[in-house]
């Protein structure tokens, strides 16, 4: 198999869960697919070097958080995506409005750390040791922002109890 | 099931643009998305994608009545002649009708991702340093290139432009964040400008101006003019891909007026001022039809097959108007059309369909513009402070099988076009083009000294290790622009990571964990030499010239274990001064998952020769932002760090006024550092 095989196989895996990572960490439906598609199109470009890390994930969940974050300091050679536009709404993107809204109400709850830890462990559902890596933040503290989070959005009812495992 | 769970379950997603990305992948570095042709090729995921961004936003074919100002020149001296009016629309319209499918454009209409298109003006980092006699270094003769001896050390230090900013060429300034002109300095965020009185113990701010309809600005300062580019925010346009230029008198700092204002309809790939003249290059794709697409899915439509609406799309082309696609201006009494159909040069076909203009002016005289058009879409711009070069093409298509296997990924060498314009005061004329395989990264790879235009490309090829890097020499010939010379085989299976121009030789790197640092020997422009490779850990993506032979190259540092690879920021200090023996004699690396702001927007760097500092902002894992204050002494390197406030790296600067103070912009916040 072949490089482009490989990366082709790899963004079709990874692409719904990307999208939904970027919404609950803040992302517009419109600015997610974007974000996420941006994220691949860097990871294409070092595909190389996410080959090579020991852990894909970890590499392609930190890019990701990289655009988000540049994607917030927009510069004016950068133009704005025309999916923004609101009278080019077509589908069901009103059912991903309404959704990405209640997820960020909900997530506003939490602190911008929190949130990541709670998207990347709980929700992407990546390892300790990957969420780690990501936010290159000890396995440790990866475990107390997690059951903080886990605690702060069960008390807004958003979450079940993460531990308890009730529902 | 809970509320959070059940969102991330249910929340739609479309199917992976899995076509889409590997392109862009390819095409990372270049300012413009432009794909050549796809015909029936397009992947089901792309066409997904395209329904939602061309349907329902096109303007009316009846939209406001364009007329056309007067230009002052129309000047084309090479073989890309402009054509009549009539010629040029059939052009438009029949390669528009290669381009158009049942959803509308099959391509090229496609406005490209903000991520993957910083490319022209910022991404990466190499720069240039021909003809820069002004920087700290002294005085430095004009090269006569051949017969002289090639020494790095006679090389200057890499000087900043009058404005406070790392600039790729002394003499072409670039727009940015914040710009400086004797005591007074001004910054823009987004749409305000606050302009800061500098010649006390302390910036002062004296004013602040807030721009209309206007966003993601950056300024340019010539005297007491002040003129800022951005985007077009007015709620009327509805394209979103307009461009505004507003120019402020500072004549009065604590009280500074809006003296011009004026809307573009396209798109601004580059922005230079030479002295008070002002050059811009803007891009506009396909115009915004009012296609319908095939399968319905637009509320009040009607459900069209294939067929019908392929039918339907292709007439709208095919009775397109030129005030459809050549772009206009608005000085505040109507649009106008600043290209007269005749001033457009017809490219060849390989040129991505759209138009491109090059306007020109006086910054006492916003309004009254020159301006020369491609009917195609550039890429890349580069000015020299002779001319000016724009790309277009060089996707590196040819060694994908996988996802496509229509004619046109059969392995077609990729090929960059170059348009060469001469520049007078606000005035182009283009006078020759060439051709070189292989993709051109970004204006850093491109330099001309002495009437030579030296290039970095990178070949892909259809075999393993896939790609290498060639530096390409190249000379006005007549109409054309003809290779003089090449070298090539730098960097097998590695990107182009860094690239920096002397006027007699060329450091370049190229990046796969193991940074070969090459230097290569430019004296004769039709025999490109090797010199020297030295092989270190890490790669460089910007190098910065200090003079008395001493180079800095920032990178990273990338290690593997542990739960993945590790990437640290790194700065290394290397001797230049025997080309063909360098050697690096300092390294210092940054905490892990940092990285230099330089690599990708030289601006973030600025060396300050008096203190022998090199000042640029580090990104770090949590996204906070610190500044590196990097001291070369004897050979060595001593780091001292510095928290910042911002988290958005464009908003840090640096730069040394006239009266020797440094100014530090961290977000809102100006302040005087104390070195």
């Amino acid at each position: 198999m072949n490089d482009e095989d490989d990366y082709a196989e790899f963004v079709a895996e990874r692409w719904p869960t990307l999208v939904r990572a970027a919404v609950f960490l803040g992302a517009a439906p419109h600015e997610a697919e974007d974000i996420a598609q941006a994220t691949l199109v860097l990871c294409y470009r070092k595909w190389d070097r996410v080959r090579a890390a020991d852990d894909r994930d970890a590499y392609v969940y930190r890019m990701l958080l990289n655009t988000l974050r540049s994607d917030r300091r927009s510069a004016w050679w950068r133009k704005r995506s025309p999916q923004a536009l609101p009278d080019q709404a077509v589908g069901d993107t009103s059912e991903a409005t309404a959704i990405a809204d209640a997820v960020h109400r909900a997530m506003e709850t939490l602190t911008p750390d929190q949130q990541h830890v709670v998207v990347l462990r709980y929700f992407v559902q990546l390892t300790e040791a990957q969420t780690a890596a990501v936010l290159g933040i000890p396995a440790g503290t990866v475990k107390s922002r997690l059951s903080r989070s886990i605690a702060a959005l069960s008390a807004n009812h958003h979450l079940a109890e993460f531990a308890g495992g009730s529902r | 099931m809970t509320d959070l769970e059940d969102a991330w379950d249910r929340y739609p997603t479309t199917a992976a643009p899995v076509a889409d990305i590997m392109r862009k992948g390819r095409q990372m570095n270049r300012a413009r998305l432009a794909r050549p042709a796809l015909g029936g090729l397009v992947a089901a995921g792309v066409a997904a994608a395209l329904v939602v961004t061309m349907s329902g936003g096109g303007s009316t074919p009846t939209g406001p009545a364009v007329t056309a100002v007067p230009i002052q020149v129309a000047a084309f001296k090479a073989d890309l002649k402009p054509t009549s009016c009539a010629q040029l629309l059939k052009t438009f319209r029949q390669r528009g009708l290669k381009n158009v499918s049942a959803w509308g454009w099959s391509n090229g209409g496609v406005v490209p991702l903000a991520a993957a298109n910083a490319g022209g003006e910022f991404f990466r980092a190499s720069a240039d340093l021909a003809h820069n006699f002004a920087g700290s270094g002294g005085i430095f003769p004009q090269a006569t290139s051949v017969g002289k001896n090639l020494n790095g050390s006679l090389q200057p230090a890499q000087g900043n432009s009058a404005t406070g900013t790392n600039v790729q060429e002394l003499g072409v300034d670039e727009p940015d964040s914040v710009k400086a002109n004797g005591s007074v300095l001004v910054r823009i965020d987004d749409n305000t400008l606050a302009i800061y009185d500098v010649a006390g113990d302390a910036p002062k701010r004296v004013s602040t101006l807030a721009l209309p309809y206007f966003s993601n600005g950056q300024i340019l300062i010539s005297g007491s003019t002040l003129v800022a580019i951005g985007s077009d925010n007015n709620p009327l346009n509805t394209q979103h891909t307009g461009s505004r230029v507003e120019t402020v008198s500072l004549s009065n700092p604590a009280a500074p007026t809006i003296t011009s204002d004026v809307a573009y309809s396209s798109t601004i790939t580059s922005a230079r001022q030479h002295g008070s003249d002002i050059r811009l290059v803007m891009t506009s794709g396909l115009p915004a039809l009012p296609f319908v697409q095939s399968g319905g899915g637009t509320p009040g439509q009607p459900t069209y097959t294939v067929k019908q609406a392929r039918a339907i799309n292709r007439k709208l082309v095919a009775e397109s108007t030129l005030a459809q696609w050549l772009p206009t201006m608005d000085t505040g009494s109507g649009s106008k059309q600043y290209l007269n159909c005749d001033d457009v040069a017809v490219t060849p076909a390989s040129v991505p369909l759209g138009t491109t203009s090059v306007v020109g002016f006086e910054v006492s005289a916003p309004t009254a513009v020159s301006a020369i058009g491609l009917s195609g879409q550039i890429d890349t711009a580069y000015e020299s402070t002779d001319h000016l070069y724009l790309t277009s093409g060089g996707t590196q298509l040819g060694y994908c099988s996988c996802l496509y296997n229509g004619p046109f990924f059969g392995g077609k060498a990729n090929k960059t076009a170059i348009f060469q314009f001469d520049l007078n005061g606000d005035q182009a004329s283009h006078v020759a083009t060439g051709t070189v395989n292989g993709s051109i990264a970004d204006r850093y790879s491109m330099d001309e000294v002495g009437g030579v235009l030296r290039v970095a490309t990178t070949t892909s090829t259809d075999t393993t290790p896939y790609q290498s890097s060639s530096v390409i020499t190249l000379k006005q010939v007549g109409q054309s622009l003809k290779q003089d010379g090449r070298l090539d085989g730098l960097g097998k299976g590695e990107t182009l990571g860094a690239t920096r121009w002397f006027d007699d030789f060329a450091v370049v790197s190229t990046s796969n964990n193991i940074d070969p640092l090459y230097t290569i020997d430019l004296r004769n422009p039709a025999h490109p030499k090797l010199l020297g490779a030295l092989q270190i850990p890490g790669f460089s993506t910007y190098f910065h010239p200090l003079g008395n032979g001493l180079l800095m190259g920032l990178g990273q540092n990338t290690t593997f274990g542990g739960s993945g690879e590790m990437n640290k920021a790194q700065a290394g200090l290397f001797d230049i001064s025997n080309l063909t023996n360098v050697k690096r004699l300092a390294v210092i690396t940054m905490r892990p998952w940092t990285t230099l702001n330089a690599g990708n927007d030289p601006h973030a760097f600025t060396w300050l020769p008096d203190h022998n500092v090199a000042l640029t902002s580090v990104s770090t894992s949590t996204g906070s932002l610190v500044l590196d204050e990097i001291k070369v002494a004897n050979g060595t390197l001593h780091l001292t760090v510095a928290n910042l406030t911002t988290t958005d790296p464009s908003m840090v600067r640096t730069m040394e006024l006239p009266n020797g103070k440094v100014v530090l912009m961290d977000g809102g916040k100006v302040t005087f550092l104390g070195l």
